[in-house]
């Protein structure tokens, strides 16, 4: 259904280039979810934004995406503008900044619904209560006239979730849809959007920096490290059986319920590996050709995929 | 065995646009030296309001807090040291790394300034910076330098008790690890008593001996680190513990949570919980649940479980 190509996303600096998203390349299918894992900076959110079309003006965007049987070229922004909010739903970490302050959060969902579906207002606000009530906004018929300082965090989130769903898109995309909230919202909100994936048939895109999120809910994964995908694979062979270094760090980094910390000693800090791997100066099986090339991505058996030397 | 603090009914409120909000409302907890005690709970429990009481930067309005035998409300001492949540924000964007470690000490007035550098170079080193970063600002440092340096200023007081305030949950997953793996050796070392604040139960399971559960300013369950993550007793502990993403694909969960979390200025009679609570009765809505000791060391107030004994 989507399918993404040779995405870079470039920002020039001062007198060099810095390279945000390198060639990242990945598709997903109607009625999967496909978890973007990395750490901070790893470029999972600028990823998204390409997708939507929201990038900051001062990136410079190439690579091409297929989605719903239409090619687009990332350099013309022109493309997305029929896509965003109606065939693709987004949803950010911060909904605090995403939602105006000014407007009841009834109309904020109401208004893509009269804009791309072409309801009346008196129409959309019947669905906007319907989908209040779905995703458990509750009272919905007062909710509805609520600014958004009058909600909590987890209501806050779950009233992006309704704006980003109203139109019914076949792509969803939450970026960190989670990370500002606690558990037991995250729950809350996971579930929504787990059903509303297997209801529809839509695909969903969720970046998260937890593994713990991304096992709950992803079907494929992709491991993001410095721009690039360095490991990609089913759920329960990222988790499971990782294969590269630094899924393995990520993966070891988790603090667990039920077992302690174990953390691998790395301290090739200090080295440069520019033109190299990306995780070279963290890795700790690094080798001379680590710092000098970057490395393949290799297929292997069952649609995995992994870029490291010496695997 | 002798306990280094000692918190008694302990209760704090604060009035916001003319509503009182309770956010610690009668709270008791004790810790012996060198031993680490992991506080949890949702956002607005009241666990950053209780660790602000037990270091003195507020001072409660009713209840006693003891502190190596002495009466302490309201008092801040050097021998227990508070690290901000969000304290990489507070880092003073003007001062070098040198002039944020020694601040306390300037105050206090009772090193000389060769002593000082001495003791900044030891703290750096106990939280494991280089000497190189000492005269940098605090934007040319990581997230996770930041916190290290929030933690060597607290360190260079020698405290006896370390207040931690969310230490982890600014960071990235691999930085927050390195400083948790940080905290376990620390402690090992100077033989620190720790509380440590936290909404994420993994996170305080792997630092601590003991852990309190809060809900809406209350404590509803506390016990030993084994004996609260093997055999919760209260319904909220559950619903904590089942809530947390599990890393293993296998075993999938996404349960089924009721309610919302508690309007600090709309509290519910009884248990503050009972709204949300899947085994809820009659007295649950009606009288707040005592504590009670299931297994020695291991308290839960719930009705509930009080009857499932007997
Ligand atoms: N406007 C900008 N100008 C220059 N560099 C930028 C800009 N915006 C982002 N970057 C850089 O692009 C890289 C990728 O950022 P991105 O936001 O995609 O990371 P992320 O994986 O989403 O991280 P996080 O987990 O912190 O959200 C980062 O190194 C970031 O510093
Ligand atoms: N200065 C203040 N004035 C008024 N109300 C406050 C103040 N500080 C905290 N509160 C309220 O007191 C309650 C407890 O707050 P506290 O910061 O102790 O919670 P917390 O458990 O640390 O939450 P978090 O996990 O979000 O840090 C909350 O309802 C909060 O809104
Ligand atoms: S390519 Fe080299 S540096 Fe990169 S992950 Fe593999 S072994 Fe480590
Ligand atoms: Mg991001
Ligand atoms: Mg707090």
């Amino acid at each position: 259904m989507l399918a993404v190509k040779d995405l870079e996303i470039t920002f020039s600096e001062k007198n060099s280039i810095f390279k945000a998203v390198r060639k990242v390349s990945f598709s997903v299918q109607a009625g999967e979810i496909l978890g973007i894992v990395g750490e901070s900076g790893s470029g999972k959110s600028m990823t998204a934004l390409a997708l939507t079309g929201l990038l900051p003006p001062e990136a410079k965007v190439c690579g091409s995406m297929s989605f719903a049987g239409k090619t687009m070229h990332f350099e013309d922004n022109s493309q997305w503008q029929g896509l965003r909010g109606s065939k693709i739903g987004i949803v950010f970490q911060d909904p605090a900044a995403c939602l105006n302050p000014l407007k009841t959060v009834g109309k904020q969902v109401a208004e893509p619904l009269i804009l791309h579906k072409g309801l009346t207002p008196k129409e959309a606000e019947v669905e906007t209560i319907r989908l209040f009530s779905a995703l458990g906004i509750e009272p919905a018929v007062q909710r509805i006239h609520h600014y958004p300082h009058q909600l909590s965090g987890g209501q806050q989130q779950r009233v992006m979730l309704a704006a980003a769903i109203a139109c019914k898109p076949m792509l969803l995309i939450a970026d960190e849809p989670t990370t500002a909230l606690d558990v037991t919202v995250q729950a809350q909100i996971l579930r929504l959007l787990h059903e509303y994936v297997h209801n529809h048939s839509a695909a969903l895109l969720l970046i998260s920096h937890d593994l713990g999120v991304i096992a709950q809910l992803a079907d494929e994964v992709l491991v993001m490290c410095g721009g690039t995908i360095v490991e990609k694979g089913s759920v329960y062979q990222i988790m499971q059986k990782p294969l590269h270094p630094y899924t393995k760090l990520l993966l070891a980094s988790l603090p667990r319920l039920d077992a302690p910390l174990k953390l691998p000693l790395v301290a090739n800090e200090g080295l440069t590996a520019e033109g190299g791997c990306v995780f070279a100066a963290r890795c700790p099986h690094y080798r001379a050709i680590c710092l000098e090339k970057e490395p393949p991505t290799k297929l292997l058996a069952e649609g995995r995929q992994t870029a490291c030397h010496i695997l | 065995m002798a306990k280094l603090l000692k918190v008694k009914n302990v209760a704090y409120y604060y009035t916001a646009e003319g509503t009182r909000i309770r956010a610690v409302d009668g709270v008791s907890l004790s810790l012996p030296a060198g031993k680490a005690l992991g506080l949890v709970g949702e956002s607005g429990s009241g666990k950053s309001t209780l660790g602000k009481l037990i270091a003195g930067l507020l001072k409660p309005q009713r209840g006693c807090i003891y502190f190596a035998g002495e009466r302490i409300e309201g008092k801040m001492l050097p021998s227990i040291q508070y690290v901000f949540q969000n304290s990489t924000a507070a880092l003073n964007p003007r001062m070098r790394v040198k002039n944020l470690i020694e601040e306390g000490l300037i105050i206090q007035g009772k090193y000389r300034r060769q002593q000082r550098i001495n003791r900044v170079l030891t703290a750096l080193k106990a939280v494991g910076l280089p000497e190189t970063l000492l005269y940098r600002f605090p934007h040319e440092l990581s997230g996770g330098q930041k916190q290290r340096v929030a933690i060597a200023r607290a360190l260079i007081m020698d405290p006896r008790l370390l207040i931690l305030d969310e230490p982890v949950s600014s960071l990235d997953v691999t930085a927050g690890a390195r400083l948790l793996a940080l905290l376990k050796s620390l402690r090992q070392e100077k033989h620190l008593a720790y509380i440590l604040i936290s909404h994420d139960l993994a996170v305080v399971r792997q630092v601590c001996d003991y852990v309190a559960v809060m809900y809406a300013g209350k404590i509803v369950e506390r016990g030993k680190v084994e004996q609260i993550f093997s055999s919760p007793g209260h319904y909220y502990t559950k619903m904590l513990l089942s809530a947390h993403p599990s890393p293993d694909p296998k075993r999938r969960c996404l349960p089924k949570i009721i309610g919302e979390p508690v309007d600090p200025s709309h509290i519910p009679a009884g248990c503050r919980f009972h709204p949300r609570c899947p085994q809820a009765t009659f007295a649950c809505s009606h009288r707040p649940p005592a504590f009670f000791e299931i297994t020695p060391g291991h308290l839960v107030a719930c009705h509930r479980t009080q009857t499932q004994i007997f």
